[in-house]
């Protein structure tokens, strides 16, 4: 089990906006992003947050949904209606079963329900922040000597191939397309599986597993780490 | 409010009036037309009686002379005697030769005037005559229209009593007329009132007539059961959910407790910490499950519905859950009929299947088998996920599906008493029946949609089901 810390080396630092009307949490975001090395700005208004975004360059945004006089859809709206394709997460508290829709066809990225985990927070602006810089057509995918063939749909470990279920595929596939970046159990069951729910049994947990048996065991070292109290991460071997 | 008071304010006495007064409007207006006609039909006569009259005075003045026609004048004058006719054969020279009116009333062509009956009497005639230049005279023949003022003044009348006759009748009629409408709206508000007062039990008599009254009252019932219904749940509710986040709010502020009175290592603390965390993790769950189950049941989420493919969310759910289901050592059956369509939402269909797998993996001794089937019956889609675990008790069937409601055997496994809950307001948004049947031994959870797209009858072949499965009327 690695700490966070350790993997310090793949992350990429970010300068994010901060959106968020209520001062408490906007504190709680700030200095948390702070601590892990992220530089941000934090404004309590969607008219101030709207300003930044157009005049400065940010990595990624974080929007709360609810804003007083601009609301946070309004927000990205305005954003994408003037090109500016900065990634969005929207921060919200109504806990709306629509809401997700709506803040994905305005133009956000992901999207993070109140109250949230930190590290959920975390894992999501790395992965957004970091998709405007993929190729978003691959053919292939490589962490370490493990290798994916997308067309082909096979799996082969430092050449030895590896027979995995669809199902496992799919886990594999997404957690190689964050490499070195934590992946949390919501994230792997929004975007594999499209459950948008917390299911109760661990489903999760069994396909990572099943997974780790077939790629981690018979070879001498891990690449699926745990990361505790946060989620999954794949890198190449030490 | 007075009965006749009450009456004379329904709507049906209203437009009964309205009725009445439409009907006299119309009859004024057809009395008005007839009295016009009939008036100048009459002044016609008149004319061309006089003018005839005239003619015939003339020619005989033109085969005699002028002492002639004085005299036949005079003989009409004094043999008529009445007051109807009129002459006047005035001289040139202002002389009247003959006739009953006075050498003042001469004039040429037509004319209308009064003038008293009598010498001195305040009684006045009315008169139209026709005055014709003579060869040294000036005749004038006229006649009293005092009749004909008489028979419209009886038209008038006729018609004034006949308007006034349908008016009252219109009148009493709407007052007959609105007496059943007035007593049942009196049903119906003495109902409303005691609802108001909070007497939720009380319905709305309702007749068999089936009549647009009845139909409102049937109406008015089904939504006052809606809301007992509804009431009694939202108390049911707020009770359970305070009961229910006691534990864990109770639980949170034990660990919170000890952490203040005795702090431990880091690694202690650390794992208070964590357990806290758990602790309102499971809080939160309980109210996100709660708002979502409130938010689906609005109906809200039905204006995203699509056409949605069922098999392929199956297919999916069932390859993900299958490796669960094995993990645990369960045998995990699927057979699911490809193509079937629905109109609904991906996500929550998804949820609602979900639910039920994972109801079946948790509740279910090891080893069993779980069964997940859809197929096409004529126009309904018909899912069942079925175990072979301890089941439901039947009557517990219903109660189930309350929100929080768990068995008392699964009071110690991990859930929130939501899952069939939100199970049932999914299925109710998309107008699907879900159903529990004894599986001998275990639990058959079918859920029973409208289909659409192709239908045809599948040769897949249905399953033996128990008898007495009970029937939930879901929403």
């Amino acid at each position: 089990m690695q700490a966070l810390g350790q993997l310090a080396s793949e992350k990429q630092l970010m300068r994010i906006l901060v959106v968020e009307d209520d001062e408490k949490t906007l504190h709680y975001l700030t200095t948390g992003l702070e601590q892990e090395g992220h530089v941000t700005d934090a404004v309590q208004s969607g008219t101030d947050g709207l300003e930044l975004a157009l005049s400065r360059s940010y990595d990624v945004l974080v929007v709360d949904r609810m804003l007083p006089i601009l609301d946070g859809l309004t927000l990205v709206r305005t954003l994408r209606s003037k090109r500016i394709w900065t990634p969005v997460l929207f921060l919200t508290s109504v806990g709306g079963v629509d809401d997700r829709v709506e803040g994905l066809e305005a133009g956000a990225d992901d999207y993070l329900l109140k109250p949230f985990a930190f590290s959920e927070l975390l894992a999501r602006l790395n992965a957004i922040g970091r998709r405007s810089t993929t190729p978003i057509e691959q053919v292939s995918l490589k962490v370490g000597d493990l290798e994916m063939d997308l067309l082909r749909r096979t799996v082969s470990r430092a050449g030895v191939p590896i027979d995995l279920q669809p199902q496992e595929f799919r886990v594999l596939e997404y957690l190689m397309r964050n490499p070195g970046r934590v992946v949390t159990k919501t994230m792997l069951l929004e975007r594999v599986w499209e459950f948008h729910f917390d299911p109760r049994t661990n489903v999760v947990e069994v396909h990572i597993s099943r997974l780790r048996a077939k790629v981690d065991k018979p070879f001498a070292s891990e690449m699926i780490n745990t990361i505790r109290g946060a989620g999954y991460l794949i890198a190449a071997a030490h | 409010m007075p009965p006749l008071i009450e009456n004379i304010r329904s709507t049906a006495f209203k437009l009964a009036v309205r009725y009445a007064l439409f009907f006299a409007l119309s009859t004024v207006a057809i009395f008005a037309i007839t009295y016009q006609a009939a008036g100048r039909h009459l002044l016609d006569m008149f004319h061309a009686s006089l003018s005839a009259d005239t003619r015939e005075l003339i020619a005989l003045s033109t085969r005699e002379d002028m002492a002639g026609l004085a005299e036949e004048i005079q003989e009409r004058v004094s043999q008529g005697g009445a007051n109807d006719d009129y002459y006047l054969l005035l001289s040139d020279d202002g002389q009247v030769l003959a006739g009953n009116l006075a050498p003042t009333e001469a004039f040429l062509g037509w004319r209308e005037w009064e003038r008293p009956i009598r010498p001195g009497s305040s009684e006045k005639d009315h008169l139209i005559g026709l005055g014709t230049k003579l060869p040294g005279a000036t005749m004038v023949a006229a006649q009293s229209v005092i009749a004909m003022s008489e028979t419209q003044q009886v038209i008038l009348n006729t018609f004034a009593w006949g308007t006034l006759i349908s008016i009252l009748l219109g009148l009493a009629g709407g007052y007959a007329q609105s007496q059943g409408p007035v007593q049942r709206l009196r049903e119906i508000a003495h109902t409303t009132r005691a609802i108001v007062e909070g007497r939720f039990d009380k319905r709305i008599p309702t007749g068999g007539s089936r009549d647009d009254l009845d139909r409102l009252s049937l109406d008015i019932n089904r939504m006052l059961d809606r809301i007992q219904d509804l009431m009694q749940s939202l108390k049911q509710v707020s009770s359970d959910i305070a009961h229910d986040l006691r534990t864990p709010i109770s639980r949170l502020r034990q660990g919170l407790d000890a952490l203040q009175r005795r702090p431990g290592t880091v690694v202690e603390t650390q794992a208070a910490i964590e357990a806290a965390l758990k602790e309102v993790d499971i809080i939160i769950d309980t109210f996100d499950a709660l708002l979502r189950i409130a938010q689906i049941e609005g109906g809200a989420r039905r204006a995203n519905f699509r056409r949605v493919d069922l098999s392929a969310i199956l297919e999916n759910l069932t390859a993900v859950y299958a490796s669960v289901a094995e993990d645990r050592g369960h045998l995990f059956e699927v057979e699911i009929e490809k193509g079937c369509q629905l109109r609904g939402d991906r996500d929550l269909l998804t949820q609602l299947f979900a639910n039920l797998i994972e109801n079946a993996l948790t509740h279910v001794p090891v080893p069993s088998t779980i069964t997940v089937k859809l197929r096409r019956a004529g126009k309904e889609l018909q899912c069942i996920v079925a175990d072979e675990g301890p089941g439901i008790p039947e009557q517990e069937h219903d109660k189930v599906f309350r929100r929080l409601y768990r068995l008392e055997r699964s009071r110690t496994t991990p859930g929130s008493g939501l899952g069939l809950s939100m199970v049932a307001a999914i299925a109710d948004l998309h107008g699907a029946m879900v159903r529990l049947e004894n599986n001998r031994p275990g639990l058959i959870v079918s859920v029973t949609f409208d289909g659409m797209g192709q239908t045809f009858d599948s040769s897949w072949p249905l399953m033996t089901i128990g008898r007495q499965g009970a029937q939930l009327p879901v929403g």
